[in-house]
Formats: structure tokens, C-alpha cells, sequence
């Protein structure tokens, strides 16, 4: 059953230089109590998805057409009012940069507190309860941060804070957009692990969004990999990872370097992403492959099953695959 | 740290009154020569005797040496003498006295006004933007900007004074009222200092508004504000805790400064409404060149400056939790 099914998004932003096509059709469905994940480089989109979804864009950016179906209810076609409260009650998010998501000029309990109240009647004593249960479970101690003001607090407990207040209203979805970026090595295992805790505990739904491919690896249940605004390969942690089909899910996973072994080994996709505004004909990724045909530099491949939940789009799937194992 | 803050604001203080006291004393026009000339004309005395007796009248002991004249002046404040004023008689102290209250009526409640609808418009004009709430922000705020105070304060004048009789040409108060603390005063005061206000404010607002859309608009962009909008906070809470509330800091300086300027008044607009605050009297004192009366008004716009900016150093910590008293 699917929490999330995003069908057929296209989203612009109207930047000077012309109209850049942040999500080209994407099609992506989160399904009820896994931990989904979207790779992808930097500017290929991930984000904007998740703007989407919370249909909060910058004020250049359009929502062109697609509809995102939660729990099969279309959220853009909903008032302005009805959207609102979907947002936090049902689906919350720990954004990129959660560091600066909280307001510098508000103790962390009045926050704390609008959250609550915009949504639900509730008494005080309940919220501070409530508050203070949730943050000892992302392991801070609740009197301390409640009564500070965000820029007392050091960056790892910021994206803590921030993570509780996601769980204040028990939302059925949580969306990570790069949960870990900006926090040092430590402060980065430690959240990964209390998020899986959360996954398991709380049984919510998680889709994250990063371009860390290695902690992908640890916590997500299904993976979706997009380049260029597009969709290339969707399918679960082990048929990523152990059997990718795209070679730029190939490129990706090769360029983590390894703690063991030769760094000289790592090798990062030649190339640099398109541009957005005018993107390559056919399939957006043929000027970096190293198996482009004439068929990838005229037609754009469609999302095809190669085995029981694993789809992927690229001409030369069944080449790719083959010499990827001969390789191994 | 707060005993440093105020160290500096004395240093500051003696060095504008006495960089005032050089300026003022090197003013072109010999006022002495030209009022000499008059009083030697109409008494039919002689030029050099009617020079004589207006130096003595202006009682700058102008025969002294600059820096004799400085060291007199400045032991003179000490004393709380900030001598007579030449065209009036009187000691400049009485004249400030007398004229500051009006001021302090008009400006604060003008300065509050416009400041307070300023940052209301202008903070919608950056919320709901895109609308023609923004351009008229603009448009307004470039109109009153081009067009000088007392300008305006004639315009308001001629319409609503002059042609609709529905205020009162000039003055503070009638003259049939008695003055104190009684209804019809207070009436009759309210009454004269509708006008000024209205000019001052019309004048003002567009600025505040401006550099509060500017200011919110800028805050529109910290990830707090989509973070709030994504937590489904009620707009009208994001518009004014989150967007409004960051928003006002950098005006909030501004508003200090503002507020000590007020002691200078309004010279222009006092004067075109003949409202006796300290604008009115600066007005005179530069026309006449009355030189107590226009240093003793300077050293109090000075010291309002300087005293509101260190005011504003301790309240802006009261706002922004992130500055800390004499950062």
C-alpha cells in the first residue's frame, strides 16, 4: 500500500537566464512503513521534490503539473487550508540546513509551542510533556534545550531539536532532505542511528533525500536514483547496490571511496551534470556514458522492470548489467 | 562594557558641541554689521556706536579670541547657562523649555505612527508579494520621498486649513483656552497638532515602509520561514513571529536614531504651521543668526542622538537574543 505516489511532477523555476526544469515527469511511490531514499548529485532535483510535496516553492518556482497522492488523496488539489494541515499533522520534514530552520529569535519552547497550537488544542503542561518525551528520545535533555534560544545550541542538537519537533504531531510520513549534511562524522552516525531507531520504533514512514549514497546504504529499504531531473533507477537497497542496471547508479556507487582498499580504485563519473535549462536530447545521461549509442543520444529511455521491483531507464540495461557482473 | 558604551557617548557629545560651537561662529554673514547698519539708520545714531552696542547685546564678547570665547561657552553649559538668546532676550534654557513639549507632542506620536503603520505595510508588501500592495509601497514611497516636508505641510495647509476650514492655521493651542490640565485644552492642542502630524507622517511613513519590505523581504529568504510554512504555522503567525519579528531589527536602529532627532523638531513644517516647537525656534535662531539660541538647539539634538543610540544599544539586545549589552 502506498503512503506517497507522485505521479507525473514537473516543477520550473523561472531563473534569468530562462525556465529550468527542476523535476522533468518524475513517478515515485513511497510505500506504507519503509525507509525510502532518493540519491542523487547536488541540483538534480531531490529537493525541489520535497518542496513539492509541501507545495512550499520559492516564489520562482511553478508546480507545472503532476498530482502527489497521500494515502490517495491529491495534497495540490486541496485548499490552502486543508494543505496546512496535512503539513506536520500527517507529513512533517527535517530539512537541509535544519540549522537555520528554526527561528533565531524564539526560545526553542515557543516553537515549540506554535507548532502545536497551530494544529491541535492542547494544553501547555501536555506540550512540554510531549516535547520533553521526544526529545530525550533524540537524546538531548529537555529542560536545558527548551529554554534556549536556537544559537545556544550547537549544530548536531539544532538537527536534534528539529527532528522532535518533526514527531510532535506522530506524522505518518517523515521526509529527511539531507539530514546529515553540514554535521561532522560523529554527530553524523549517531543521528543516522537514532533515525533508524525512530524507523523501527515508531514504525514512520521515511523517505529521505541525500547525496550521501554510504548511509543509503545502511538505513533505506528502497532507493530511488535520479540525475537530471529525472527518475533513472528505482528498486530495493540490494538490487542497487549489488545489481545496478543504470551506469550512473554504477558511477555513484564507484565513486564511494572505501575505507579499506586502494583510494586510486574510487572513480568519480567523468563529466559534470547538464544544465537544466537546456538539458541533452535523448537520454540526459549519454554525453558522461561510457556505453552512449546513437539510439541514447536521439530517444530518452522509459523506466522499464528488469526483475520484480527494480525499474531502471537506459537502452543498454541488459549490456550494462552483464558486463557489470563480468567486471566483478 | 556598558561603562565604555557610555564614556564614548560623552566624548561624543563634547566633541559635536564643540565642532558646533566652531561651526556656528564661522557662518557667513556678519549679522552684528548688517543689524548695526539698520540700528545706526533708524535711531540716527552713528554706525560706530550702534556696532558697539548690538556687540554688547549679543554678549559674545567678540573681541576675545576664539578659544577664550570656547572656554566661556563650554564652563557656561557646566553652569547649566546656555546664554540669552540675542532676538529674544531670554535665556535659551526658557526658550528649550518652552518649546519642547510641543515637539515632543508632534514628533513622538508622529514618529511612533509611522514607524508603527510603516513596518505593518511594509512587512504585508514583502508577505503578499507581487500584489499591487508592493507597487504602491513603492510608488509611495518615491513620491513622498521627492517631495519636501513643507511641501506637504503647505499642501495640507491650503486644503485643510486654508479652503475646508476644518483646522486651525497656526499655533498650538487657542488663545481663549486656558492652559493646563483641563479638557478643552487638551482638545484645542490635539486640534493644532493634528496637521504637523499628518505632514510629518506622510512624510515618514513611506521610508519605514521601505526599509521594513526590504528588510522582510531579505528575512523571506532565511530557511526559518519556509521551515515554518512547512510546519503548517497559521500565516498570520509566520507573518508576524517569525517574518515580522526578524524583520524589524535592522528598523528598530533606525527608529533609535530617529527618536533622538526628534529634540532637534521639525523646521520646516514647525515653521510653515507656526507650531512653537524647537523647530520653529531653530528656524529663527539660523534666520537671525542667533548664535546661543542655535547652539543651545543643536547641543540638545546632539545629546538626544547620542542618548537615544545608547538607549538603542540596550533595547536591541532585548530583541535580538543573539546580541549580547555592548557588542
Amino acid at each position: 500500500m502506498e503512503i506517497l505516489n507522485i505521479e507525473d511532477l514537473v516543477v520550473d523555476y523561472e531563473v534569468q537566464e530562462g525556465i529550468l526544469r527542476s523535476v522533468n515527469h518524475v513517478f515515485l511511490k513511497v510505500r506504507k512503513g519503509e525507509f525510502m531514499a532518493i540519491i542523487g548529485e547536488s541540483g538534480c532535483g531531490k529537493t525541489t521534490i520535497v518542496q513539492a510535496i509541501f507545495n512550499v516553492m520559492p516564489s520562482n518556482g511553478y508546480i507545472r503539473q503532476g498530482r502527489i497522492l497521500f494515502n490517495g488523496t491529491d495534497i495540490l488539489s486541496l485548499d490552502p487550508e486543508s494543505q496546512r494541515r496535512i503539513r506536520w499533522e500527517k507529513i512533517a520534514a527535517v530539512f537541509q540546513a535544519a540549522q537555520s530552520s528554526l527561528n533565531p529569535v524564539l526560545k526553542i519552547k515557543d516553537q515549540v509551542i506554535d507548532t502545536v497550537l497551530d494544529h491541535r488544542q492542547m494544553p501547555r503542561v501536555e506540550i512540554f510533556e510531549r516535547a520533553g518525551k521526544l526529545l530525550k528520545v533524540v537524546g538531548l535533555e529537555p529542560d536545558r534545550v527548551m529554554n534556549s534560544y536556537p544559537h545556544e545550541l550547537s549544530g548536531g542538537m539544532r538537527q536534534r531539536v528539529v527532528i522532535a519537533m518533526a514527531l510532535l504531531l506522530d506524522p505518518e510520513l517523515l521526509i529527511l532532505d539531507e539530514p546529515t549534511t553540514a554535521l561532522d562524522l560523529i554527530t553524523q552516525a549517531q543521528l543516522i542511528e537514532t533515525l533508524q531507531h525512530l524507523h523501527e520504533d515508531l514504525s514512520i514512514t521515511m523517505l529521505m533525500v541525500t547525496h550521501d549514497v554510504s548511509n543509503v546504504a545502511k538505513v533505506a529499504d528502497r532507493v530511488a536514483v535520479m540525475y537530471a531531473a529525472q527518475i533513472v533507477e528505482v528498486g530495493s537497497v540490494e538490487s542497487i547496490f549489488y545489481n545496478p542496471c543504470h551506469p550512473y547508479t554504477i558511477g555513484l556507487i564507484n565513486a564511494i571511496p572505501s575505507v579499506v582498499g586502494d583510494l586510486s580504485a574510487k572513480k568519480p563519473i567523468p563529466g559534470t551534470p547538464p544544465s537544466l535549462i537546456n538539458p541533452p536530447v535523448g537520454c540526459r545521461f549519454h554525453p558522461r556514458c561510457p556505453y552512449a549509442s546513437r539510439l541514447c543520444r536521439e530517444k530518452a529511455p522509459e523506466l522499464i522492470d528488469m526483475e520484480p521491483d527494480h525499474i531502471v531507464a537506459c537502452h543498454h540495461r541488459l549490456d550494462v548489467k552483464r558486463l557489470q557482473h563480468e567486471v566483478i | 562594557m556598558l561603562i565604555k558604551k557610555i564614556l564614548i557617548s560623552v566624548f561624543t557629545i563634547f566633541a559635536a558641541m564643540s565642532l558646533t560651537f566652531v561651526l556656528v561662529r564661522n557662518m557667513p554673514g556678519d549679522i552684528i554689521y548688517s543689524m548695526a547698519l539698520d540700528k545706526a539708520s533708524t535711531e540716527g545714531i552713528p554706525f560706530d556706536v550702534a556696532y558697539e552696542e548690538i556687540k554688547g547685546m549679543y554678549g559674545v564678547g567678540a573681541d576675545d579670541p576664539l578659544y577664550v570665547q570656547y572656554f566661556r561657552y563650554v564652563a557656561n553649559i557646566f553652569r547649566g547657562n546656555l546664554g540669552d538668546s540675542v532676538q529674544y532676550q531670554i535665556p535659551v534654557i526658557r526658550i528649550m523649555f518652552s518649546a519642547l513639549p510641543w515637539t515632543l507632542l508632534v514628533l513622538s506620536i508622529s514618529i511612533v505612527l509611522s514607524f508603527v503603520v510603516g513596518a505593518i505595510i511594509g512587512t504585508l508588501a514583502a508577505w503578499k508579494r507581487k500584489t499591487l500592495l508592493e507597487s504602491f509601497v513603492t510608488a509611495y514611497a518615491s513620491i513622498t520621498d521627492a517631495t519636501p516636508d513643507y511641501l506637504t505641510a503647505v499642501i495640507l495647509l491650503i486644503i485643510f486649513a486654508v479652503n475646508l476650514r476644518l483646522f486651525p492655521l497656526k499655533g498650538a493651542y487657542n488663545v481663549d483656552v486656558t492652559p493646563g490640565f483641563n479638557l478643552k485644552f487638551i482638545i484645542s492642542v490635539l486640534y493644532h497638532a493634528f496637521l504637523p502630524i499628518m505632514a510629518y507622517t506622510i512624510e515618514n511613513v513611506g521610508g519605514w515602509m521601505l526599509m521594513m519590505k526590504a528588510s522582510a523581504t531579505s528575512v523571506l529568504g532565511e530557511d526559518y520561514i519556509t521551515a515554518a510554512q512547512m510546519r503548517g504555522l497559521r500565516e498570520r503567525r509566520i507573518a508576524i513571529s517569525y517574518l515580522g519579528k526578524n524583520a524589524i531589527l535592522p528598523p528598530f536602529t533606525r527608529l533609535a536614531i530617529a527618536i533622538g532627532g526628534m529634540l532637534g523638531g521639525s523646521a520646516l513644517i514647525e515653521s510653515v504651521f507656526a507650531y512653537p516647537g524647537i523647530g520653529f525656534f531653530f528656524g529663527k535662531a539660523v534666520a537671525l543668526r542667533d548664535y546661543p539660541l542655535m547652539q543651545g538647539l543643536f547641543l540638545l539634538t546632539t545629546v538626544g542622538v547620542i542618548v537615544a543610540n545608547l538607549l538603542a544599544d540596550l533595547l536591541y539586545s532585548r530583541l535580538d537574543p543573539r546580541v549580547k549589552v555592548g557588542e
